[in-house]
């Protein structure tokens, strides 16, 4: 079977400063849950938006279902890091979840019946239908995250991307979220940044540890020595081999 | 306001400048509300204290200083836009400076032009009792042209207000957008030069957007209701100023501000009758 996502000698780095990125190899199978974790500066964010074809890799190829990043965008969901600060806008969750239609300059105007009917079943997907002609400054954290997923998924994308989704909300809204994800494969590849070891051996079927190098391990292979090794400043040095028992990349 | 109303019925230059009023309007409640979104007050105060400096330039070779401004406005606009995708970091900086530099060229320059008093002080504060037919269809053109692009292309400023990260996710050119968007408020700021003056420009821009952002639901609700406020202070400021023969844009401003006053007040109100005390 093809692989969702392929990248093959990825290299990257922010202009002016160290690469982040380099040598990559990475296959994700379609349907795949896959979680990224690493310490800050690792590179897990600036992966994430070379997936979605928002950075141009330095060095280096990615495909997404066999085609490049920035020609695969209407099959691509993403959501960002920091939630947009909202308590100025008079914008509703219906609205927002409409502007994940969008696409190149298209559609002008107004939103189509068709671009309509997709944002409303995003947001049946995510359990939000109720709320959808609330404002967003009405909405608690756990509820702005799920209408940006919503918006995501309103492209009904085959690939969905997140970094660290849920950052800045409290640990039901954070739970409800998790398992929505997990529902969303095997329909879709899902590709997921987090700071939570605990969240990623619950939900993710393999673990990308990102820390100047790339390992790639199945849940339970995330043990304290692994986890100690990911965070390290020596990543060069591997981690014991007992810690890798699950190893899968 | 009798004095008022009486003149308007006879009066062909009161006419005109209400006309003037309601058109300048038009733009700000179609530009205002994305002032208010992008937070990018601040880059239109740049853009308008910049203009200075074409009419300046327009002054003193002789040609049309509105032509000069709306040159200037553009030329700035796209400045500021390369500032905020290239060198963010010195944004705030960069844009104060030219705030400055635009105006110092323009005052060298008009002060270098003969016979310059009267027409500065109308370009800084306004004069809308001085609107001509032409000035008027001026108006009316840029008020079409804002009123198609935010038409058509609303959405796509929404998203990259929004976040620029997942516009960018989504393939819209976020750089060309918010050029696009940057150059209506430029445009803006030229139509309401003859209304309030380029001093007091950000302050019809914003505050009857900022009134209505407290109520409004929906984008579409803003733009309505920026406009229809915008349309009553400058009316009302024209009647208030026209008896005691006050100028007329200051007196605009500060009937704005007082209905941005009345807008934050009845909130204040609102929410305390749907949340009691305890």
């Amino acid at each position: 079977m093809n692989p969702a996502v392929r990248i093959r000698g990825l290299r990257f780095a922010h202009p002016g400063q160290a690469p982040v990125l380099q040598d990559l190899d990475l296959d994700i199978a379609p349907g795949e849950f896959l979680g990224i974790l690493g310490p800050n500066g690792a590179g897990k964010s600036s992966l994430i938006q070379l997936l979605a074809g928002i950075l141009r890799p330095d060095a280096g190829r990615i495909d997404i279902l066999g085609r490049p990043p920035r020609e695969m965008r209407h099959r691509i969901g993403y959501v960002p890091q920091q939630p947009p600060p909202v308590r100025h806008m008079p914008i509703t969750v219906s609205t927002l979840v409409g502007l994940g239609r969008l696409h190149g300059w298209r559609p002008l105007g107004g939103a189509r019946r068709a671009d309509r009917e997709r944002a409303q079943a995003a947001l049946a997907e995510v359990e939000l239908t109720a709320l959808a002609p609330r404002l967003l400054r009405e909405l608690s954290g756990g509820e702005l995250q799920r209408a940006l997923l919503a918006r995501a998924l309103a492209a009904d994308p085959a690939l969905l991307l997140l970094d660290e989704p849920t950052a800045h909300i409290d640990p039901a809204a954070e739970s409800r979220i998790w398992t929505l994800l997990r529902r969303m494969t095997p329909t879709r590849t899902v590709v997921v940044v987090s700071h939570d070891p605990a969240l990623l051996v619950a939900h993710a079927d393999r673990i990308v540890l990102l820390n100047g190098t790339l390992r790639v391990i199945t849940p339970d292979g995330l043990d304290a020595p692994t986890l100690q090794w990911a965070y390290s400043r020596h990543p060069e040095i591997p981690p014991p081999a007992r810690a890798l028992r699950g190893a899968a990349g | 306001m009798t004095a008022f109303l009486d003149a308007l019925l006879h009066q062909a230059f009161l006419q005109r400048a209400v006309a003037a009023g309601l058109l300048a309007s038009l733009g700000c409640g179609l530009i205002g509300p994305w002032v208010l979104i992008r937070r990018m007050s601040h880059l239109a105060g740049g853009i308008a204290h910049a203009v200075l400096g074409g009419m300046g330039i327009a002054f003193f070779l002789g040609g049309s200083p509105l032509l000069g401004a709306t040159l200037a406005a553009v030329v700035v606009a796209l400045l500021i836009g390369f500032i905020h995708l290239h060198w963010e970091a010195q944004e705030d900086l960069l844009t104060g400076a030219l705030w400055s530099v635009g105006m110092a060229v323009g005052l060298l320059f008009i002060y270098r032009t003969p016979g310059y008093g009267t027409d500065l002080m109308s370009y800084l504060f306004g004069n809308i009792l001085l609107v001509g037919r032409q000035d008027l269809l001026f108006m009316l053109l840029i008020d079409g042209l804002v009123l198609a692009v935010v038409g058509l292309l609303h959405r796509h400023f929404l998203a990259i207000s929004l976040d620029e990260a997942f516009a960018r996710s989504r393939g819209i050119p976020v750089a060309a957008v918010y050029l696009i968007l940057l150059g209506l408020v430029a445009l803006t700021v030229v139509l309401l030069i003859r209304v309030v003056g380029l001093i007091l420009v950000m302050a019809l821009v914003t505050l009857p957007a900022a009134a209505c952002s407290l109520f409004a639901r929906s984008i579409a609700a803003l733009t309505v209701g920026a406009t229809a406020l915008a349309m009553a202070c400058t009316t009302l400021g024209l009647g208030l100023s026209y008896a005691p023969d006050w100028p007329a844009g200051p007196t605009i401003i500060l009937v704005c501000a007082a209905a941005y006053a009345i807008a934050l007040g009845i909130n204040v109100l609102r929410r305390r009758v749907r949340v009691p005390a305890r």
